[in-house]
């Protein structure tokens, strides 16, 4: 029989062929020496419908153009490089024979991934996501109303939400995508109507208080000249009904709060938010967090606050004593004698701004350099008597930013067109632009990053088959990864020089964009979705569990890991920083939280922790360790499969069919431990595990909000005292072992090569829109490799993958 | 031995499968429905879905013993007014579907997602019916949600379609009519965005000849949307100078409370009656999703996401309990709705096949086996368990098949789905 299949598995493979990819297929055949290892270790248990682990080798075909197929032997090539396949414990495996096996197999899968790089590209046409729409349509038209709350919700792929293939386009989206158009041209027109308005209101502390001290209801109350809010737990409890909003907008809320009542040496720490704040409209938006001290400071925030929400500022500090009041409402005089701390605002300002830009901006982006008359009212309009070429010009003005290159006569003929017959039909010349813009704004080259060919081939592309890009898809390339936006005047002025090919120029550009206001959303961006911290408000810890956690500890939480990743970032710090840092960024509540002493204020500082700290690293962040919970308790499979994916780079595939998922049980009768220890004695489920559990077990001793725990809730005996406690020791897959936390930590960051190499793979996947195929592998470790010429700085690591071949190539 | 593998996988039937449903089949373009004549003395065949995203707690929904003479489980206990128009399953789920809360989006597709990334979802069972079935009233569907942006219906390339999650707006879709001059602006605006698809589907075209073939493949869906968008306009076009029923109803107060899932659950489904009754759509969706807060229900003061991490809490069961009582019973009263309402032929839930299930058959390991299924009506015979094995699930796909060819539709197969669904007579 195995004589046999030595054949039919060519046979089959050729039959089987995928039909959908006939004009991509590629030519070459698995190498016969590849098929000869298959053979002899392979067939025995990988063959027909329950193969081992569900993988039959008979259904594995040659067309490589399929991407399952190619992630197939993508993955049959890592197991046995491995080493993990054949199972070493059945197999002796000639090392000679299974190194001519890797090295065939992979040779023969790089170069058809390489054919099919040159066929097609290595990513074709991704849409923009919905932050990317949002801010390109708040530059394009210097506005700043919320656009992606409009968008149908996107889904995330592998951690990232614009891997081109996963995307989708329907006649929903094209739909919606017409109405935020709309909403998008609405807030711009309706602006460049407007003179320049400003509004501006200011406070006393009598306007921030109740008006009838009588009356029990949920605004501050007057108290020695000051607008006064308890702790208490009264929902909506410090609204401010004089501040509801009469026009949506970004308003600068600047006041002077104090402290009443503090508990020892410590501030009040408050929260502001927004809302309708009535019973039929509960939710709050959040707006920011402050410290109150015994002595009157000032806070400013700024903030978009719907028409009809007011402010709501009130203590919000898990730990503090609350006030209890009847009814759901408060009454002047009822909190002071319950001797709770308390919140006293002095005054107020509320100030209407346009962080998009004032309206002369929105006015040279929509009419440019087109003659504008003043009305008798004093408004602007567009001169209807101009010559052509001046609405000509305007719209290829227009059409060359939103299409994010130069754009040629013929396509805009059918825009200018729009434009045209409105003039004709009497309408407006504004409206005749607003007409054209709308077609504009649908068309798929402002909807798609548009990568064309590059005409010429630069030096280092030389000896590759891919595409290179043209200046203008790499300035896009540049602004979506670093800015989530449009490129600006300045990217789209050397990229019409062609001097983006040049690595020392794109060096210089990325420092610029970095330092720019809004290069300080690159690495909210990116680990929003590296991270997965977008979902950071996703569950709720159970408050019976973790009763110290509030809404401050958990913003507080956010901001320490985006300052920690700054901090990485400005000082171009090892990426093994990255999990063994031994300082973080702390305010006075989450330093409490976390049970670290000595830190006061409410603005993050740097603070060095001592050798023998559990926090230290993006492993002990809170923000970390709770987004890999579900609120309620953790799981050290999904912590352990978290942690090798998004930070060790070790891809974990899903557990075969027939596996049942352990269930949680905190009833106290099998510790996850018992439970998980039966993985190791089955091979299919080890040669995962030994990867999952490690860091898995090693995160043990942090619970699911974040907080440090030497014992599982629930497990309570008054006889023996070590039960219910957490066992954080375990094995690396390589067999070193580790007690704690700490230890893992210390075994993590020893080689800084594998998070390097991680980095680099997921900046490319965020920067690129593509996963990283085995055609990639090769510029992505030489990129680690230098990088030790920089010992692995981060921003090295960054320049690195905006300067690779991979980066520049479509 | 191999050849037969060869054989088996060269026959005609398995290769279409193997390609998904997406597939235009030559027979289904064909297809027409029984009903769809001007003199309609029958009644339409409807299909309305409830989704919960946290599944029910199966030790309170699946009877012990399976056939018509089961003893209610706790959850049906409330149902045994209408036991002969409801049929509990067990020990289904849709293979290969994995993921926990992920697996919301095969809810109705029943298309593994995978974690590579690099699978897309298909066509959900309600968008396959609109698509076949759907030009026969003013909408095709109605995709609703109580709270929030996601629903589990997608259509053919696998994009999400979002939900109306307001009953007061869908009332007003549906039975409140324009004003002349609000008519006469609609139809302008549908004609310049119809005007706007025909210049930027032109723009398409020739940017592809600008790029490779790659692109092309991705443009072709574009082009395929903007196509399919001018299409739909011109269809509302049309409905646009139709005037809408009148009906003997005042519009719904909306629930405000994101967390009263039930009172929600109970406003939606009184405009999706008025909906069916008024034939104003055949194919319904209400999408229920696990929302975090606290459910104003006696006994219950934990957030509802949170019960459904119960692990074995005993206290966390008794008001996740609570909680999915009152789901189950608000499904039921819709039911006893659609029972006493009598139309052309029969009573309206005779004519309306009515699904209750969601992605998670254990919410709180995120299993997304063994999922909780009731159906009703439609002229199925219903009054039993159908118990399928626990362990080793048998295929959902094979009720939406069956359901499919309920409404008269002539398929052999859906998504994963191996023949039509043992037990499951009409």
């Amino acid at each position: 029989m195995p004589n046999f299949f030595r054949t039919c598995l060519v046979v089959i493979a050729l039959s089987l062929g995928s039909f959908t990819w006939a004009e991509d297929a590629v030519t070459q055949f698995r190498p016969s020496n590849v098929n000869q290892f298959l053979q002899n270790y392979c067939i025995d248990c990988h063959e027909g419908d329950d193969g081992e682990g569900g993988f039959d080798l008979l259904k594995l075909t040659d067309e490589l153009a399929d991407a399952r197929t190619m992630d197939r032997w993508v993955r049959i090539l890592d197991r046995v490089h491995d080493g993990e396949m054949p199972p070493p414990e059945d197999f002796d495996v000639d090392k000679e024979e299974a190194a001519a096996f890797v090295g065939s197999t992979n040779t023969w899968l790089v170069e058809a991934q390489q054919q099919l790089h040159a066929k097609r590209g290595r990513v074709q046409s991704r849409r923009l996501t919905n932050e990317q729409l949002e801010r390109t349509l708040h530059d394009l038209l210097a506005i700043d109303l919320p656009l992606a709350s409009l968008m149908p919700e996107e889904q995330r792929t592998d951690a990232f939400a614009n891997i081109a293939d996963a995307q989708s386009m329907s006649h929903f989206h094209l739909e919606t995508h017409l109405t935020v158009v709309d909403a998008a041209l609405d807030a711009a027109f309706d602006r460049a109507d407007q003179g320049s308005e400003t509004w501006q209101r200011k406070y006393t502390a009598r306007d921030l208080a109740r008006r009838n001290p009588r009356q029990r209801c949920r605004d501050p109350e007057m108290l020695d000249g000051k607008a006064v809010v308890w702790n208490g737990g009264v929902i909506y409890y410090g609204r401010i009904t004089s501040t509801t909003m009469r026009e949506s907008g970004w308003y600068r809320v600047t006041f002077d709060a104090s402290s009443l009542k503090p508990p020892d040496g410590r501030g009040v720490w408050c929260s502001v938010r927004s809302g309708r704040c009535t019973s039929g409209a509960p939710l709050l938006t959040w707006i920011g967090s402050f410290e109150a001290g015994t002595e009157a400071t000032q806070h400013t925030f700024e903030a978009w606050i719907p028409a009809g929400h007011m402010l709501e500022i009130r203590p919000a500090d898990a730990t503090l004593k609350k006030a209890r009041f009847r009814g759901g409402q408060v009454g002047a005089g009822e909190g002071g004698p319950q001797n709770v701390p308390g919140l006293a605002l002095h005054s107020m300002s509320i100030e209407r701004i346009h962080p998009g830009g004032n309206v002369e901006l929105v006015r040279q982006h929509l009419f440019g350099d087109l003659e504008q008359k003043r009305s008798k009212r004093g408004t602007l309009s567009v001169a209807r008597n101009q010559p052509r070429d001046a609405f000509v010009d305007q719209v290829r003005a227009f059409a060359s930013r939103a299409f994010r290159r130069p754009v040629s006569d013929e396509i805009l003929a059918p825009y200018l067109e729009l434009v045209q017959q409105s003039l004709e039909q009497g309408a407006e010349p504004a409206d005749a632009l607003r007409r054209s813009y709308r077609a504009i704004l649908c068309s798929p080259r402002f909807l798609y990053l548009v990568e064309p060919r590059s005409d010429s081939t630069p030096r280092w592309a030389a000896d590759r088959e891919n595409w290179s890009l043209d200046d203008f898809a790499i300035a896009s390339r540049l602004s979506y990864l670093l800015w989530g936006s449009m490129p600006d005047d300045e990217l789209f002025r050397l990229a019409g020089e062609g001097a983006l090919q040049n690595p020392s120029v794109l060096a210089a550009q990325v420092e610029r964009m970095l330092g720019a206001d809004r290069g300080k959303r690159f690495l909210k961006d990116f680990s929003a979705q590296w991270l997965d911290l977008v979902d950071i408000d996703f569950t709720e810890p159970d408050r019976r569990l973790h009763n110290n956690f509030d809404v401050v500890v958990q913003n507080s939480m956010l901001n320490e890991t985006h300052q920690f990743l700054a901090s990485l970032l400005d000082e171009n710090a090892n990426i093994r920083t990255l999990v063994d840092a031994d300082y973080t960024f702390l305010n006075s509540r989450l330093a409490k939280y976390y049970g670290i002493d000595g830190v006061d204020g409410d603005a993050l500082q740097r603070v060095s922790l001592p050798v023998n700290s559990n926090r230290g690293g993006l492993l002990a962040q809170g923000a970390i360790l709770k987004v890999t919970a579900n609120g309620t308790n953790t799981s050290p499979v999904l912590r352990g499969i978290w942690v090798s994916e998004r930070i060790l780079g070790v891809p974990i595939p899903p557990p075969p069919e027939s596996v049942p998922a352990v269930e949680p049980d905190i009833r106290g009768a099998k510790t996850i431990r018992d439970q998980l220890q039966k993985h190791l004695a089955d091979s299919s489920c080890a040669v995962c595990h030994r990867k999952i559990d490690p860091p898995g077990f090693a995160l043990e001793n942090f619970d699911a909000a974040g907080r440090w725990r030497e014992k599982y809730p629930g497990f309570r005996s008054k006889k023996d005292k070590t039960v219910g406690t957490i066992d954080p020791s375990y094995t690396m897959a390589d067999g070193r072992a580790f007690g704690n936390f700490a230890e893992f930590r210390s075994l993590v960051a020893e080689d800084p090569r594998p998070i390097a190499k991680n980095f680099v793979e997921k900046l490319m996947v965020f920067g690129t829109g593509a996963p990283v195929d085995i055609a990639d592998r090769e510029v992505i470790d030489a990129i680690v490799e230098q990088a030790a010429d920089d010992d692995y700085g981060m921003r090295s690591l960054l320049h690195a993958v905006v300067t690779s071949p991979t980066f520049l190539s479509k | 031995m191999a050849f037969f593998h060869m054989n088996r996988n060269l026959d005609r039937r398995t290769v279409l499968r193997g390609s998904g449903v997406s597939m235009t089949l030559p027979w289904l373009t064909a297809m027409r429905p029984t009903f769809a004549g001007s003199n309609e003395t029958q009644a339409p065949k409807r299909f309305v879905a409830f989704t919960l995203g946290l599944g029910l707690l199966g030790e309170n929904l699946f009877p012990e013993k399976s056939g018509s003479d089961y003893a209610p489980s706790r959850y049906l206990s409330d149902l045994q007014d209408i036991r002969d128009q409801v049929t509990v399953v067990s020990g289904v789920s849709h293979p290969g579907v994995k993921g926990g809360h992920r697996a919301e989006a095969s809810i109705l597709t029943a298309s593994p997602m995978g974690t590579s990334g690099r699978a897309k979802n298909t066509i959900s069972l309600d968008q396959y019916m609109a698509k076949h079935l759907g030009d026969a009233t003013r909408f095709p569907s109605l995709v609703l949600s109580t709270g929030g942006s996601t629903s589990p219906c997608y259509t053919e390339n696998g994009s999400m379609i979002p939900p109306e999650d307001r009953p007061s707006r869908l009332f007003a879709k549906l039975f409140v009519n324009d004003s002349k001059s609000e008519q006469k602006l609609q139809a302008e605006r549908v004609r310049r965005g119809r005007s706007i698809m025909d210049l930027v589907g032109e723009d398409a075209k020739s940017l592809g000849l600008e790029l490779g073939i790659g692109d092309r493949d991705r443009l072709d869906q574009y082009f395929t949307s903007v196509r399919d968008l001018e299409k739909r306009m011109a269809e509302s076009e049309k409905w646009a100078e139709r005037p809408k029923p009148d009906v003997d109803a005042k519009s719904p107060v909306d629930i405000n409370n994101p967390s009263d899932l039930i009172a929600r659950q109970k406003t939606m489904s009184d405009v999706m009656k008025l909906a069916l009754q008024t034939d104003s759509t055949r194919f319904i969706s209400l999408h229920i999703p696990g929302a975090g807060g606290v459910l104003p229900l006696n006994g219950v003061d934990v957030g509802y996401h949170n019960l459904s991490h119960h692990g074995r809490d005993e206290e966390k069961l008794t008001q996740l309990a609570l909680v999915e009582t009152a789901l189950v019973n608000c499904w039921a009263d819709f039911l006893r709705q659609l029972h006493q309402t009598e139309e052309a032929s029969g009573r309206l839930l005779d004519n309306t096949t009515v699904l209750l299930t969601s992605n998670l058959g254990n919410a709180s390991n995120h299993d997304n086996r063994n999922m909780p299924v009731l159906l009703a009506g439609g002229g199925f015979k219903h009054g039993q368990h159908l118990a399928f094995d626990q362990r080793n699930n048998y295929p959902l796909p094979n009720m939406y098949l069956s359901v499919l060819q309920n409404l008269g539709m002539e398929v052999d197969h859906f998504a994963t789905s191996t023949g039509a669904m043992d037990g499951l007579a009409s």
